[in-house]
């Protein structure tokens, strides 16, 4: 779908489309291609921005990516249909997905952290 | 003179911003980097108004910005998008029907009720892929108005109210595309009509209670329009290249 060196940024809510513009550079997190409109000051793509940036309101730049990630989940979940929620590119699922290799403990491995010595 | 500086920045808000605070409403149609305009106008609102008689419409920020901001990124650059909201509420003289007695029994005095039907939603979008949305939220408000008495004659007044709505996306897809039949059926509160004479148009209707809170009925809203968009273009209306 995308050309090579194209931006692969998906906009839009409803009806997807990618940017395709020429890409510059590649997101520090997941790697793919951006364009200089779409690449952050930290290096991350739109949606791996939003995925580690607590949830911004409304007006916040990032609301709609996070917003749509939330809505085709829930929605693809409403309507029992697997398809729609990939509709949306696996890119933007990455952030917010968490592996099977996710650690759920954030604590220490080591017991002996527990005991006061 | 009071309220000078606030009156001024009012005064330099988005003139559809100024329409929403004096009138509960807006109607107009524009291309999405002016809509985009008003909400960037309208995220200032709380940072300078701070008189409560001056605030917006409690819709217009968790609800209108939100579906405003989804309508923008999906419509055409150059397309338009006509907005007809009316924050006023449903018990209006245009909007009630006639009332009606129902039948009392002691201790109630009078037991009243009537309908109201207010339609505050309309849109009408312009996409990128060539088809066109529009969008229909309507709710219907039932009023039970109560008169009881107490032993010492004492009388109280109740009024009960219960909203549903009704929402309607319909999608007009670009002549010459079809629609083709997601593989997952809508759910049974969704109603689906498509008609297939000329331009291809999908209709999803739904009848709900209230949403839970600002953020619930965006969410409703968003769900039916949803199913129109889950028909794709059918695969045979496609242009595809001749073999050589």
């Amino acid at each position: 779908m995308t050309g090579p060196g194209g931006c692969s940024v998906v906009s839009g809510f409803f009806v997807l489309t990618r940017c395709r513009r020429s890409a510059t550079q590649g997101c520090a997190q997941c790697g793919r291609p951006l364009c200089s409109l779409h690449a952050s000051v930290s290096g991350l793509c739109p949606m791996c921005g939003a995925g580690a940036a607590y949830p911004s309101g409304v007006f916040g730049d990032d609301w709609l990516e996070t917003y749509r990630r939330w809505f085709y989940q829930e929605s693809g979940r409403v309507y029992q249909d697997q398809n729609w929620y990939s509709s949306i590119d696996a890119y933007d699922r990455l952030p917010f997905d968490q592996g099977s290799d996710h650690d759920h403990d954030y604590g220490g491995e080591d017991q002996r952290d527990l005991v006061d010595s | 003179m009071f309220w000078r500086k606030t009156k001024e920045a009012i005064a330099r808000f988005h003139p559809l911003h100024q329409q929403l605070l004096w009138n509960r409403g807006i109607a107009a149609t524009m291309r999405p980097a002016d809509w985009a305009g008003l909400v960037v106008s309208v995220s200032q609102h709380q940072v300078v108004v701070k008189r409560p008689k001056w605030q917006l419409p409690p819709q217009t920020a968790p609800l209108l910005v939100p579906l405003l901001r989804v309508l923008c990124t999906d419509a055409r650059p150059a397309g338009g998008i006509s907005v007809n909201a009316d924050f006023r509420g449903a018990n209006l003289p245009g909007k009630v029907g006639p009332t009606r007695s129902l039948p009392i029994r002691r201790p109630i005095r009078s037991l009243v009720e009537w309908y109201a039907v207010d339609p505050w939603l309309n849109v009408r979008a312009e996409l990128r892929d060539g088809s066109v949305l529009r969008l229909v939220v309507i709710d219907r408000v039932r009023y039970r108005k109560r008169v009881k008495s107490n032993p010492r004659g004492k009388i109280k007044t109740k009024t009960k109210t219960k909203t549903s709505r009704r929402i309607i996306a319909v999608r007009t897809m670009r002549r010459g595309s079809g629609a083709r039949q997601p593989a997952a059926p809508a759910p049974p509160w969704i109603a689906v009509r498509v008609k297939n004479e000329g331009k291809t148009t999908i209709r999803a209707t739904a009848k709900l209670p209230l949403g839970n809170g600002f953020q619930g009925q965006v969410d409703q809203i968003l769900m039916v329009a949803a199913e129109v968009f889950r028909w794709q273009p059918g695969i045979d209306t496609v242009r595809r290249r001749r073999p050589a």
